[in-house]
């Protein structure tokens, strides 16, 4: 019997012994050869992270941001994603093997370690929203660079469109930089009518989150800027993404326009016109319910299609005064030069009524 | 009789008063004349955006927050009676988790407003008939048994929940179930009343037609058996009817806790133990209670305040001074 | 001789691979008290609730005035038997009266509300056993004998048959004995039938009627009080030297008789 349990002993201790072993032969081949260049970034927390100097394995949680890296023709690259962005019916099309892409990161954001760790990433983008993920720790334990890019404004945007360029290597780099003269250009034809506009007619918009639950999108948000950008203001005075707010609120606001942000858009939107008390607001008495289009990923929040997105609604909210702008041309435009994809007529339909292709 | 004439006047006192209160500014005449106009031909002097406000958006959460709070607490007391236990409420035997399932289904999948009502009434109505089967020992339900098998299938759902959760897309789908999860009434349209009302209506009748037999149930099965009651068919029977009323509120209305189980107390100190007068004095004070809460939920601030959060913030201290004050006895 | 009220037939009872009751053979008349005695175990208690209907016996039968007490429902058998239980926990504080008025759901059907015939009926319960004065007291506040009390009246108010007690002076102190089997033999004196199950022999001796001595799930006596109630047949029921004897009281002409165990002093 003593034997017995001197022999239990041993085996527990010298497998506790071993642990180190195993997770430092994990290291090991996880982080980037020694005998690798490497170079240093800035992330947007200020640290400073090693990458190789030649990217070509990212793991990218952040789901809009995986329509910005094929946007950059680096969706080759990507080894780890999430289901909500390999589900996008038109990421799917365009690049069809994001669907063997592991999905490594659920919807909250936390992260199924081992899957990532098989995936050997060289850098991990995420989105910063003012709180470090938790598995970080085990993640640099592991030697897996994690850069956080800013995810708050439309200026943002920009921001990340760069850094994710940089990170993913010279030729990336470049399209985010023509990718950002697109953006600011189409911000400035914009802008240029829409910051003479007085402040009486600048219609009053309110964006919805979510259908089932009535959940809108208050100010300091990405959509609270693309709306001011296009000459518009927010009808919603709470703050934040996806709000519940009351129907008798909705009533007080009577927004002048309503962009129906989510799935399934045309059935919500049909919804708002058939319901009974939504009968008496401006924006459906007027006929001004809209579904906000969705591609890659949907244009009204972080995604490439941005640049599109302040053309979409400037045009919406003020057709009158962009009657140059032809909408269906500058998509297709974008999509041949970004997406390297001549859209057909059927498909960019799908685009505006945010269906699948 | 007095006490009596309050506890059934109170209800629609503020049902009423509630057509008055909200984000929007509407004139006290123009509600008047509103209200009037549903009954009688009244010349129409006020737009019809302000009618709408009244009529389609007011009243039909008014009158869904009676019948959930008063169905609620009716079914708490019955439960707290027919368990002979002051901490039971009307979700100790899966109906909320259950249906919460059902409703979180619902809108991964997408689906309409109806199909959620449907799909949160079927599963909770599910989840108890499988709390109800498991809890069989030699062709009886033994209280205790129910407990168990209730904490069972409620663990059961709450994590086929999470996992729903775990999977909903996080820009639409799970801020939806998180809310529908706290509890609203902004879904409320009189058409919604209309399809829970009847669910709710049947079970109350039926629970105030046996309010007496639960006196003897209160005594514990043996002893109201030997005073001739066929207690296998009375719980059963009030199963059913709290299960009919919980699933219908929470399929309309989200999972609303501290109302089944706080009410019944409140009334019990105003009209005693006896369940002849405590369910009719639950009904009133559940229905008055959420007329109330609904009123600061969707007035206090811009955003909805979920009801869910209201009602525990109020309800639980309640309930310690009541522990407190009773010293744990209940008496 | 007219059939008897209560007849246990040839009655077994099984837990699991225990025999508790063993072919037992019982008739009760009309208007009789039987005590049944024995020592914890002899099975006197699930005698008692086989014959109330709340168990089945494994094999044999009982029947109340003619019929098989399995065989009814639970509201035909609350019309010919009261049973008072040995331990009620009280839940809720019901006003005395409310809880005396329960005895009426037998005769008033599954979704039956009692009426002022029914109420007047559990005031006159309580006035019988002479606590009407507490009728608005939450009966968890009155003493452990006043509750007995209301339970017995609930009883009444059932109108049955025969009333089956189950050690109804249980956890009762002298005077809330005393109170609870004064009101016992008072209503057995206006005819009721009653079988009680008691560890103290001297109720047996003190209510005259009939004793069964119970050991082992059988019979070692049955038949009037003093004549079964030998030293002999007690000392061999509860395996303890069990002396008795009579004694002239004080108060009254009445020969008492009293048993008591016999216990050996300390040399």
């Amino acid at each position: 019997m003593r034997s017995a349990r001197l022999a239990v002993i041993v085996a527990l201790v010298g497998l506790a012994l071993s642990q180190p072993t195993v997770s430092w032969s994990i290291a090991q081949s996880s982080s980037p050869a020694p005998s690798r260049p490497t170079r240093q970034v800035t992330d947007i927390t200020g640290r400073i992270v090693t990458i190789p100097s030649r990217v070509s394995r990212v793991a990218d949680p952040w789901h809009a941001n995986n329509g910005m890296v094929l946007m950059m023709g680096a969706a080759d690259k990507i080894v780890a994603t999430t289901l909500q962005a390999r589900r996008q019916p038109w990421f799917r099309k365009l690049f069809p093997r994001i669907e063997q892409v592991p999905a490594a990161f659920d919807e909250a954001g936390d992260v199924n370690i081992e899957t990532l760790i098989s995936t050997r990433p060289e850098v991990v983008l995420m989105a910063y929203g003012g709180t470090v993920p938790r598995w970080k720790t085990t993640a640099d334990a592991y030697g897996i660079p994690v850069f956080m890019m800013p995810n708050t404004s439309l200026a943002d945007l920009k921001t990340t469109a760069r850094m994710t360029g940089d990170v993913l290597g010279p030729r990336e780099s470049a399209r985010a930089a023509e990718w950002i003269r697109y953006f600011d250009d189409n911000i400035r034809r914009v802008t240029a009518v829409t910051s003479r506009i007085p402040a009486s007619e600048r219609p009053r918009v309110l964006h919805t989150a979510t259908g089932t639950i009535l959940t809108i999108d208050g100010v300091k948000t990405v959509i609270d800027d693309w709306i001011t950008v296009a000459g518009g203001v927010n009808a919603a005075t709470v703050v934040s993404n996806a709000r519940p707010v009351g129907m008798e609120q909705i009533a007080a606001w009577n927004p002048d326009v309503i962009i129906v942000g989510t799935a399934p858009n045309e059935e919500n939107r049909r919804a708002i016109l058939k319901d009974p008390r939504w009968s008496q607001i401006k924006a459906v008495r007027t006929g001004r319910v809209y579904v906000n289009p969705t591609g890659v990923y949907l244009w009204d929040r972080h995604s490439a299609e941005a640049a599109l997105q302040v053309l979409w609604a400037a045009k919406t909210l003020h057709p009158t005064r962009f009657p140059d702008l032809d909408l269906e041309k500058e998509t297709k435009a974008f999509y041949a030069k970004f997406f390297n994809h001549t859209l057909t007529d059927a498909e960019y339909e799908t685009l505006m009524r945010a269906t699948a292709p | 009789m007095i006490r009596r004439l309050i506890l059934l006047a109170v209800p629609f006192l503020l049902l009423f008063v509630s057509l008055f209160v909200g984000r929007l500014d509407v004139g006290p005449g123009d509600v008047l004349r509103i209200v009037a106009a549903q009954l009688f031909p009244i010349q129409r002097s006020w737009s019809e955006s302000v009618e709408i406000i009244v009529v389609q958006i007011r009243l039909p959460r008014a009158l869904m927050a009676m019948c959930v709070g008063g169905g609620l607490s009716i079914s708490g007391a019955a439960f707290q009676g027919m368990f002979r236990n002051p901490l039971v409420s009307p979700d100790v035997l899966g109906v909320s988790a259950a249906s919460g399932f059902g409703a979180a289904l619902a809108i991964l999948l997408s689906r309409s407003t109806l199909e959620l009502q449907v799909l949160a009434f079927g599963f909770g109505l599910a989840g108890v008939a499988i709390t109800y089967l498991l809890a069989r020992v030699y062709q009886t339900t033994p209280v205790l048994m129910l407990v168990l098998s209730g904490v069972v299938v409620a663990a059961f759902f709450s994590a086929l929940l999470s996992g729903a959760k775990y999977v909903a897309d996080p820009e639409s789908k799970l801020p939806a179930i998180t809310y529908w999860l706290l509890g609203s009434f902004n879904a409320a349209t009189l058409r919604t009343v209309v399809t829970v009302v009847p669910a709710i209506a049947v079970g109350t009748i039926g629970l105030l037609l046996v309010s007496w037999k639960l006196n003897l149930l209160s005594m514990g099965d043996e002893e109201a058996s030997a005073l001739g009651v066929r207690t296998e068919q009375l719980k059963a029977a009030i199963i059913v009817c709290t299960t009919l009323i919980t699933a219908a509120a929470v399929s309309t209305s989200g999972v609303i806790g501290w109302v089944g189980l706080v009410m019944p107390h409140m009334a019990r100190t105003l009209v005693g133990p006896d369940h002849r007068r405590l369910l009719p004095a639950a009904l009133s004070v559940g229905a008055s209670y959420l007329l109330v809460i609904d009123g600061v939920a969707r007035t206090a601030a811009a955003v909805e305040i979920p009801i869910g959060i209201l009602t525990a913030i109020v309800g639980a201290p309640y309930f310690a001074y009541l522990l407190r004050r009773t010293s744990g006895t209940w008496q | 001789m007219t059939a008897p009220l209560v007849r246990v037939r040839e009655a077994s009872f099984r837990y699991g691979k225990r025999e508790i009751l063993r072919n037992l053979n019982l008739d009760v008349q009309r208007g009789e008290i039987l005590s049944v005695l024995g020592p914890n175990g002899c099975g006197k208690t699930t005698l008692l609730r086989c014959i109330a209907g709340a168990l089945t016996p494994s094999s044999g039968s009982v029947e109340i005035a003619g019929d098989d007490v399995h065989a009814l429902g639970a509201p035909a058998r609350a019309r010919r038997i009261g049973f008072l239980f040995q331990d009620h926990a009280p839940s809720f504080p019901f006003a005395v009266r409310d809880v005396a008025l329960m005895g009426r759901a037998p005769h008033l059907g599954f979704l039956g509300f009692p009426g002022p015939r029914d109420r007047a009926f559990a005031d006159e319960a309580l006035e019988r056993v002479g606590i009407l004065h507490l009728r608005d007291r939450p009966y968890t506040r009155v003493s452990g004998g006043e509750r007995q009390l209301v339970l017995l009246a609930r009883i009444l108010v059932q109108e049955p048959d025969v009333i089956l007690l189950d050690e109804p002076t249980a956890h009762l102190d002298l005077r809330n004995q005393v109170l609870t089997l004064r009101t016992v033999r008072s209503l057995a004196a206006d005819g009721m039938t009653m079988i009680m199950t008691t560890h103290d022999p001297n109720h047996a001796l003190w209510f005259g009627g009939r004793a069964a001595l119970m050991k082992d799930g059988r019979f070692m006596a049955v038949g009037p009080a003093r004549e079964v109630m030998t030293e002999a047949t007690l000392t061999s029921t509860y395996d303890v030297d069990v002396a008795v004897f009579s004694h002239r009281a004080r108060i009254g002409s009445d020969q008492l008789q009293v048993c008591s165990a016999w216990l050996p002093g300390p040399d």
